[in-house]
């Protein structure tokens, strides 16, 4: 607001509180950042440039103050980018990086742009990284067996009652209101009154959580209406079955009176535009991020933002009032919508307690106060491992939150003397022929190293090697928490790393055998991304997926006593994208207060993710199921 | 001489202050002692906003903010001397065999401890939920009598404390979820705990009292977002201050708590030889925005004996003015807006407005009565009737008036003089739907009518960035209201919810009050600089402002919504301690910590609805003429009825401002 024009806009806490760090010198320079800087010392990397002019804002070793990309081949040497890519496959990497490797600037200068922000996915040129897919409602696959009609041209169905015509197009269509819709040569008109809407619910109910929508819809626009007559059509989303009135969440409705067509967010009117003529067609396109653009004739009108949450069991509802002559009346044409399904992070349609059996199929109430939960697929089957009491066991998944063990005997127990205080946060791994177990050996000091054990046979006890795969060294005090991604010819361990500071900060480390060692991975801002300073927060209980060409890094945040899983993207283990949180309280049952400990499996239409849940007085093992798209992940 | 709410001048000079919110007692604030005109605005950014060498709640500009207000109330006083301490006390975990506390005493006090096990802690945990969540107090006592096995730098397996919790039971074999918890090992050792990680610790000796007391007060966090912060003091010496414990958000709200959210406070023990004695706790006795008496006598558009011709579909949006009259103690003016068609209509069709006038001069000092009131019976100004949809021909000619706002002008007495009254109105020929605000006095009686001028008295073509002006709303610059007022109005900016209420300085004589070129005008409250709770607008601002020796005191109440539909009621405050600036400048409004105050879900608005099917559509507020301590606020709801239909309802509330 500018001073000049005598308007003053007042001042408020925040603004205070920032003029405050920016006289306290805490603000470093205007240009934008990544929040990555802080470098480690463990390790290689601390590699900087002169003129920093493309500054990718890593860690580096030895207190670097940061890394960049800028013409620097040594890092690239020292972090095998094609070699860490999620998918070496993705079209789009390769329309980056394969073209001319020696260049490696294309792509950190690509990538410092598509990092840049949260919104920065939107910039020219990053649709080619799989990270900008994530949490995008414009990064869809169709739905096979969509919930919504393809279309329904309603003048067809002249003579038709409303049922009949929906299921001449392969849907449904059922009058809620108290008046009924008729059909006739101008459309679908939808009978109401002034004190009532008519209405009717077209297809099944749709998650708007995850699913975008393309409605197109032709409006009959009402014959001799004048400015007070009440003739009016509409379509919208609904989150409950209409009855006198439609609660319009997201949709457009056409007043004849005003000849104008609405746009209504949360049953009011979020904006209006010109209604045209009987030929205007309009378009809603919902994405699941909570973005509804408006075309007219295929040019956009504007976006808005609704509220996806409240539409998880969306109503597609047409409605309206009808005074005049069924003739004369405001009508539908004709509607016509795509659905497809997307990638968003906190949309989940499952969240169940996980109920454990032994191997007769009795149900042990106890085990579901079980750690650290584990899920892995081999193809052909799902495994589940947990923590308790020390010990590390595991089951089959035999369906989401039933788990039968495969042993009511410890899978692992601590044999060795890195592990004398225990084992715990089991991470399952199969890299196509055997079973592996990442888990957190503690000595008796309590110290944490990343211990590795593996089964020959699917039924075997897991044998773990003598002594950790990954143990802390320089400033790291303790490692633990691992999570493991496997694909052929790279491993990759993420795990929690407590400094001699008392801190704690994720490391990644990569290796292409588990014969040879753990290389950590230099530059990247994951560290920076997850240091904790702070007693009143906690990160810890990684899961590393790739999905959709992506890494996908889910982790538990404490925030004073609630925990909550949050995610953060990246393509290549250098750059993240924080994705923020992907599963938070549900607010009833085992799970209300929070989630923690989460660990994913990547599948070709979903997400599955185990957790403990937080009630406030304990916590209890969960399984949550997504939607997802993927090209990258399990057929299983 | 015009006198405008002279009981507050008389009240000054007599040396008391009205400067009160709910149930305060007020403290003079510092102008007369730093001779300071500015103010300490932010009382916990450990600054001195107004350069008086006093900082925060050193400065007594702050006496009865949440971050530094001393009054308490006790909310718990357990002294573990009851035969059965089951009545007030969960024993857990409640599963599992029975087991009794031991209770030694020490120093003349009863302890708690040794919960006969030591195998895994066990707790009592309050019944009742203890408010926190406007500031509060937790004071009790720590004593270790046998420190064998452990020393005074390290936890041991022997320890009790007093936990803050949202759980009511305990896992076997865990500790408590604790927001924040103080504990006494057996050594010697004081930890500080939040999620069972150490924040704080401090050490004591053995085999004596330690005095522990644990302060927790409101604040806004970056993200202007509500939290509590905790401050520990132990043994005299704080220990851990001003900790972000718990975000408001996630306190309870049942039981004792309904109001103002809060804790349960525990008991964890385990082992032998640590005990707890005398716990009390105390909630804030300062501001309670959020704290209302519903009275018993629900308006409706029947009751007020408004003909049906124009207000049949829909009644609200009060405005409410209360004095004094020759009669009865208390008179009071309603005026509403009210159609015959409904507002749910509007997206379809044009709906017409016009504004209803009803005085009650039979309140003696209680509630006021239901069927006692003087009406205008039809409108007091506008159309009758006021909407014409799906009338063939309409009445385009129709202006429709909306949103009225009244401001009492008082004699000594507390006699009205006068009414003012301001209204949104829409401005031929501008499109319908396009308001701008009209300014009226004198308003005369229920049967006065009002006429509406061709042009308003402040158009949208004055305020560029609005494309409509809405809910009007009137202070007085000076006591007299002899410099004229401020305007305060949403501003409308696209056809979706507004985010902006401005004012704008209007003249004695009705006249907006030009600055270079424009109306001398202020941006009062941005939606997206309140926080999360007003996310998607805001509107509806209803401003009280006291004059008193020492400064003024701006309250606005205005509603707002996170997201669409879900509207609450909302506080901002603002302060000066120079009675001048009104001419030209409003003091800058900040956000009350604890907002909203009054929840669209809340069980106040929803009481007597079914379901979920009321919601809030208008407030009005103002004094009683008999009492300047008592606010009476009321709260416009519309109710949906079974098969389809809807009603309207003006319910009275009141909030108690204690004098000093």
């Amino acid at each position: 607001m500018s001073r000049g024009r005598q308007i003053q806009r007042w001042k408020w806490p925040g603004i205070a509180a920032a003029l405050v760090v920016l006289l306290g010198g805490c603000g470093e320079g205007i240009e934008p950042r990544n929040d990555l800087a802080q470098g480690p010392t463990e390790g290689a990397g601390g590699l900087g440039s002169p003129d920093g002019s493309v500054d990718m804002n890593g860690a580096g070793g030895g207190g670097g103050s940061g890394v960049t990309f800028h013409g620097n081949i040594e890092v690239v040497d020292q972090n095998p980018v094609v070699t860490l890519v999620a998918n070496p496959g993705n079209s789009g990497f390769e329309a980056v990086t394969a073209t001319d490797m020696s260049t490696p600037e294309e792509y950190a200068t690509l990538a410092l742009t598509c990092y840049a922000s949260p919104d920065a996915c939107l910039a020219d040129g990053c649709g080619v990284l799989a990270t900008c897919c994530i949490d995008n409602g414009t990064c869809c696959k169709p739905i096979a067996d969509p919930p919504l009609p393809l279309e329904i041209d309603f003048r067809a169905c002249e003579g038709l009652d409303l049922g009949s015509c929906a299921a001449g197009d392969g849907t449904t269509a059922v009058a809620a209101g108290p008046s009924l819709p008729l059909i006739n040569d101008r459309g679908l008109v939808p009978g109401g009154d002034a004190t009532s809407e008519g209405s009717a619910i077209i297809g099944d109910p749709v998650d708007l959580g995850h699913t975008r929508v393309r409605v197109d819809v032709e409006f009959a626009l009402p014959v001799g209406c004048g400015t007070s007559c009440l003739e009016s059509a509409g379509v919208t989303f609904s989150g409950t079955t209409p009855d006198a009135f439609v609660v319009a969440e997201v949709g457009l409705l056409l007043s004849g009176s005003r000849n104008q067509v609405s746009l209504m967010i949360g049953d009011a009117v979020a904006e209006t535009f010109d209604a045209g003529t009987d030929q205007t067609r309009w378009s809603l396109i919902l994405s699941p991020e909570g973005r509804v653009e408006v075309l007219r004739n295929d040019v956009g009108q504007g976006a808005y933002a609704f509220e996806p949450s409240k539409l998880r069991q969306a109503l597609l509802v047409v409605f309206g009032r009808s005074l005049s002559e069924a003739q004369d009346s405001a009508a539908i044409r004709r509607i016509a919508v795509e659905t497809s399904f997307c990638d968003i992070p906190s949309s989940w349609d499952i969240r169940a307690p996980v109920v454990i059996t032994d191997e007769l199929g009795t149900a042990l109430p106890t085990e579901r106060f079980g750690r650290g939960p584990s899920v892995a697929s081999s193809g052909t089957e799902i495994r589940f491992a947990y923590a308790m009491g020390g010990e590390i066991f595991w089951g089959r998944g035999n369906d989401v939150g039933l788990v039968q063990l495969i042993s009511s005997a410890p899978a692992l127990s601590p044999s060795y003397t890195h592990e004398s205080s225990g084992v715990e946060d089991p991470d399952l791994v199969f890299d196509g022929t055997e079973w592996h177990l990442f888990y957190t050996a503690r000595d008796e000091n309590g110290v944490g190293s990343i211990g590795h054990a593996s089964a020959t046979t699917p039924e075997a006890f897991l044998t773990a090697d003598p002594s950790p795969t990954r143990t802390a060294a320089g400033d790291v005090v303790s490692l633990d928490a691992p999570t493991v991604h496997w694909r052929a010819g790279l491993w990759v361990l993420i795990a929690r790393a407590t400094l001699r500071s008392g801190a704690t900060e994720f490391r990644a480390y990569y290796t292409p055998a588990l014969s040879t060692n753990w290389e950590r991975i230099v530059g990247s801002g994951l560290e920076a991304l997850t240091r904790v300073e702070d007693p009143g927060s906690d990160i810890t209980g990684p899961s590393l997926v790739v999905h959709n060409s992506a890494y996908q890094l889910y982790f538990g945040r404490r925030s004073g006593t609630r925990w909550t899983v949050e995610l953060l993207g990246s393509d290549e283990l250098l750059l993240w994208r924080p994705l923020g949180e992907a599963l938070g309280p549900s607010g009833d049952g085992f799970d209300r207060l929070g989630a923690r400990a989460p660990d994913a499996i990547s599948l070709t239409d979903r997400i599955e993710l185990v957790y403990e849940g937080q009630n406030g007085v304990s916590f209890e093992l969960g399984w949550a199921v997504r939607p997802a798209p993927s090209d990258t992940a399990s057929a299983f | 001489m015009r006198v405008f709410v002279a009981f507050l001048l008389l009240a000054s000079m007599s040396g008391c202050t009205l400067l009160n919110a709910p149930d305060r007692r007020l403290q003079p604030p510092d102008g007369g002692v730093d001779g300071g005109t500015g103010i300490e605005l932010f009382c916990d950014d450990g600054l001195d906003d107004d350069q008086d060498s006093f900082f925060d709640c050193e400065d007594t500009d702050c006496a009865e903010e949440p971050a530094c207000c001393e009054r308490r109330t006790p909310t718990l006083d357990e002294d573990w001397t009851a035969a059965d301490l089951s009545l007030a006390w969960v024993f857990a975990p409640t599963i599992g065999d029975p087991w009794l506390p031991a209770r030694p005493t020490f120093d003349g006090a009863t302890f708690v401890g040794s919960f006969e096990s030591s195998e895994e802690p066990r707790a009592l945990i309050s019944n009742d939920c203890v408010s926190l969540a406007l500031g509060g107090w937790v004071t009790t006592t720590l004593r270790s009598t046998d420190a064998t096995g452990c020393t005074n730098d390290a936890p041991c397996d022997r320890y009790a404390g007093v936990v803050l919790s949202v759980a009511t039971d305990l896992a076997p074999g865990s500790k408590l979820q604790d927001e924040l918890a103080v504990t006494l090992h057996a050594g010697g050792l004081v930890l500080v705990t939040q999620a069972d990680t150490e924040v704080a610790r401090t050490t004591t000796g053995i085999d004596q009292n330690v005095e522990v007391e644990v302060v927790v007060r409101p604040a806004l966090d970056d993200e202007a977002k509500p939290i509590l912060k905790a401050t520990v003091v132990v043994e005299g010496e704080t220990v851990l201050e001003g900790f972000p414990m718990s975000d408001i958000q996630d306190l309870l709200a049942t039981g004792e708590c309904e109001q103002i959210p809060g804790l349960h406070v525990a008991v964890q023990s385990l082992g032998d030889g640590v005990y707890v004695g005398p716990l009390t706790t105390a909630k804030q006795d300062c501001a309670n925005p959020g704290q209302f008496q519903k009275q018993v006598a629900t308006l409706t558009g029947a009751s007020l004996g408004f003909a049906l011709s124009w207000r049949s579909a829909y009644v609200g949006s009060p405005a409410l003015a209360s004095s004094r009259n020759a009669l009865s103690d208390v008179q009071w003016d309603l005026i509403v807006e009210g159609s015959n068609d409904p507002p749910e209509l509007e997206p379809v069709a044009h709906v017409g407005y016009a504004l209803g006038h009803a005085r009650d001069t039979s309140d003696e000092g209680d509630d006021w009565s239901l069927d006692g009131w003087i009406t205008s019976i039809g409108p007091k100004a506008g159309d009758d009737p006021p909407s014409c949809v799906g009338v063939p021909g309409g009445c385009d000619d129709n202006v429709s008036l909306r949103e009225p706002h009244l401001l009492a002008e008082l004699t000594e007495e507390q006699a009205l003089r006068d009414l003012v009254l301001s209204f949104a109105r829409e401005v031929p020929p501008a499109p319908p739907d396009v308001f701008g605000i009209q300014i009226v006095r004198p308003v005369g009686g229920p049967t006065t009518p009002v006429a509406v001028p061709a042009a308003p008295t402040l158009s949208p073509n004055d305020v560029p960035e609005c494309t409509s002006l809405r809910d009007p709303s009137l202070i007085p610059v000076d006591p007299e209201a002899q410099r004229g007022y401020w305007l305060f109005f949403t501003c409308v900016q696209g056809a979706g919810a507004a985010t902006e209420i401005h004012a704008v300085r209007i003249s004695r004589a009705l006249e907006v009050v030009l600055e270079g070129g424009g109306p001398l005008r202020r941006i009062v409250l941005t939606a997206e600089e309140l926080g999360p709770f007003a996310t998607a607008g805001i509107r509806s601002a209803e401003p009280l402002i006291s004059f008193v020796e020492e400064g003024l005191r701006l309250r606005i109440w205005f509603l707002a919504q996170s997201t669409p539909g879900d509207w609450s009621l909302a506080l901002a405050e603002a302060r000066s301690h120079d009675l001048e600036m009104l001419a030209f400048e409003l003091p800058e409004a900040l956000p009350f910590p604890v907002n909203p105050i009054l929840r669209g879900d809340s069980p106040l608005v929803r009481s007597d609805c079914l379901g979920e099917d009321c919601s809030i559509t208008g407030i009005a507020v103002t004094r009683r003429a008999d009492d300047p301590g008592v606010l009476r606020f009321l709260l416009a709801r519309r109710v949906n009825l079974p098969g389809g239909g809807r009603t309207d309802q003006l319910v009275p509330l009141e909030q108690i401002w204690r004098m000093p």
